[in-house]
């Protein structure tokens, strides 16, 4: 019985999605709809292709913060390429975006600058570029067909949706089954044992910088082509997002723990809590605090039940 | 074995619920059983933190809609367009008579607004303040708020009879403007060059900096302190689209120990502060903008719509300027509405 009721609050995650979504649909006989939950994974989609990268990127041990400016870069050198064709506007795109990642996995890598020092700075010079480039001005999207991607639908389900569980299911078969996955929690868990063990944690951890920058180029895709524009302010708030997205997963900020199975959940609460504000009429002078006490209150949760695991783990029990 | 099956209770669990609502009523048009005839608007704002202007707003608008006995749902985008793209459509999924939106990018907004004015026809969509681009959309039914673009023009005519007034040749001005984006600073950036341009007056300004401050004092005030620093006593007047940023450069103005009207600057709303400002002789003006007339405005134009009456495309808001003539007029009412330090 206790085993059941501990392995049962282990999926506190699922259990509080299944509780807000109880809760949503209690409050609004409308929210439980094929249509209104699918909208939950469509707005999620954003963020949450970017929470996937931040992940793998995480349980090695780093973090980025500049996954807002590559997203919002990615769709200002899209939308200045148009004139070129789709095919090139989107492909120099993700270069552009990826490319971030590329510089940020080089400044920790070989220029052996902290992490956060060199996201920090690279989030600035590159919304400073997309500035740059756009004049400060939002720029617009020339080619109506660049729209379906991230507007387009197919039998009521948005495409948005489909790319979010496609690169799930890819990042989450990386990170089983692959040399890539099982590296990023060694080199996260102990990165001196991992280096030990023969594994090059340098070329390993500058891919990881790079993944990190293409899931936020591809992000990037999707928002421009959903609202045909691209601004350099876009994704300034997105970075805390994604990363709160992973760590309420139960990703650890620390690297070697987390697993994209978790931070799909932790997307898919922030996106219902984000639906509750609406759907309950939240006032908005106290959206932001209803927000910080639910997080809080995961949080918490997860901290309470870790220590409980750990004094079981003490006395013996398994 | 056991986590197996709890897992296994879980997706069965997920499942039933899953398969329970499919085969219920979809959400999107269908009436409830909703015996409530009262009226539900919901609104959609870009920010409300770090925006003097914003609060009030809002307050107005839940005051005029409890007026009317209204239930008003409002969102908050926190200055992200993907997030307002999201709320927009999940407030038209919810069960609402009328739409509001006061866009955070004027561009990027006009997808969803096409999408939801598609997708559920029979909802009014009304543009709250700040315009779209294009201004005018067949998805939506109207605009009400203040004609940014004019007071960019009302600005750069105070600016031109200034500096005709002093005598001058030539003035050195630096811009700042609203967030990048954001319709009423694309309007006043244009409105003021317009204006320039329509008084014949363009080689008279010679623009030495452009900066978004994103309507935050607290940008106002570093901008302007880089400005001081990099051109110095050339410096001669800052053009800011609202009294935010122009309370921030004044600040910045008076910390480097400058005399009012040393440098002139302005503002736009008429806050309590700013009217102060130019009172004292640092604003050469500010613009009148109540955001309590401005969000009864709103409320107003959304009720003759839902009341079935002809409305304009577009009903302005009345914005006159605030300068040293008239500034005692405007003093007690910016108090009143603001607060004292507002």
């Amino acid at each position: 019985m206790k085993k059941t009721l501990n392995t049962l609050l282990d999926q506190k995650l699922v259990i509080i999605i299944l509780i807000l979504i109880i809760t949503l649909t209690v409050q609004d006989r409308n929210f439980f709809s094929l249509r209104s939950l699918t909208s939950i994974l469509d707005h999620a989609t954003i963020n949450g292709v970017m929470a996937a990268g931040m992940t793998i990127l995480l349980i090695s041990g780093s973090f980025d913060l500049s996954v807002g400016s590559a997203m919002a870069f990615t769709g200002i050198i899209t939308i200045m390429l148009q004139p070129y064709g789709l095919f090139i506007s989107i492909l120099g795109g993700i270069i552009a975006g990826t490319m971030v990642g590329v510089i940020n996995g080089l400044l920790v890598v070989k220029g052996r600058i902290n992490a956060f020092i060199a996201t920090l700075g690279t989030m600035v010079i590159f919304k400073g570029l997309g500035l740059a480039l756009t004049g400060s001005s939002p720029i617009k999207g020339t080619i109506e067909a660049y729209k379906v991607i991230g507007q387009g639908e197919f039998l009521g389900i948005h495409y948005s949706v489909i790319y979010l569980i496609v690169v799930y299911i890819a990042v989450w078969y990386i990170l089983r089954y692959t040399k890539f996955g099982r590296n990023d929690y060694a080199i996260g868990g102990n990165a001196l044992s991992a280096k030990l063990a023969g594994i090059n944690v340098n070329l390993y951890t500058f891919t990881y910088f790079v993944f990190c920058s293409f899931t936020a180029a591809i992000s990037g895709i999707i928002l421009s082509s959903r609202v045909n524009t691209a601004n350099a302010i876009f994704g300034d708030t997105t970075n805390l997002t994604v990363i709160a997205a992973a760590v309420l997963g139960g990703t650890s900020l620390f690297g070697g723990k987390g697993s994209v199975i978790g931070t799909i959940q932790g997307v898919l609460i922030l996106g219902l809590i984000e639906r509750a504000m609406v759907v309950f009429n939240v006032d908005t002078n106290y959206q932001l605090l209803v927000r910080g006490f639910i997080i809080l209150a995961v949080v918490v949760t997860d901290a309470v039940t870790q220590r409980r695991r750990q004094l079981n783990l003490e006395r013996g029990v398994v | 074995m056991k986590k197996t099956l709890i897992w296994v209770v879980i997706s069965v669990l997920s499942l039933s619920l899953a398969l329970f609502g499919i085969s219920c009523k979809d959400g999107a048009g269908e009436e409830a059983a909703d015996e409530d005839a009262g009226i539900t608007i919901g609104y959609s704002l870009p920010f409300i933190e770090d925006s003097p202007y914003t609060f009030p707003f809002a307050e107005a608008l839940k005051a005029s809609a409890a007026e009317r006995d209204w239930e008003i749902i409002m969102t908050d985008a926190k200055g992200d367009i993907n997030t307002q793209v999201n709320q927009v459509e999940d407030l038209a999924a919810q069960d609402i008579d009328g739409l509001l939106v006061m866009p955070v990018d004027a561009a990027g907004i006009v997808s969803v607004l096409e999408k939801v004015a598609s997708e559920y026809p029979d909802l009014p969509i009304l543009i709250s303040n700040t315009q779209t681009d294009p201004p005018e959309l067949d998805a939506v039914t109207g605009f009400a708020g203040p004609d940014s673009y004019l007071e960019g023009k009302q600005m750069g005519a105070e600016y031109v009879e200034y500096v005709k007034e002093m005598g001058m040749d030539v003035i050195n001005y630096c811009h700042i403007t609203g967030t990048a984006g954001y319709g009423a600073a694309i309007d006043r950036e244009n409105g003021f060059n317009d204006a320039l341009a329509e008084a014949g007056a363009e080689d008279m300004f010679n623009l030495l900096d452009l900066q978004p401050g994103d309507w935050s004092p607290d940008k106002g005030q570093t901008v302007t302190e880089n400005w001081l620093t990099q051109f110095g006593d050339d410096l001669q007047m800052i053009y800011a689209h609202n009294d935010g940023m122009g309370i921030g450069v004044a600040n910045a103005l008076k910390n480097a120990g400058l005399d009012p009207g040393q440098i002139v600057t302005n503002g736009c709303d008429g806050q309590t502060a700013a009217v102060q400002l130019v009172k004292d002789g640092w604003m050469l003006f500010t613009i009148w903008q109540s955001p309590v007339a401005d969000g009864e405005l709103s409320i107003v134009v959304m009720e003759k719509v839902l009341n079935g009456e002809d409305v304009d495309y577009f009903t302005y808001l009345v914005t006159p300027t605030v300068d040293a003539s008239n500034v005692d007029e405007y003093l007690p009412e910016a108090i009143e509405i603001w607060g004292e330090g507002g």
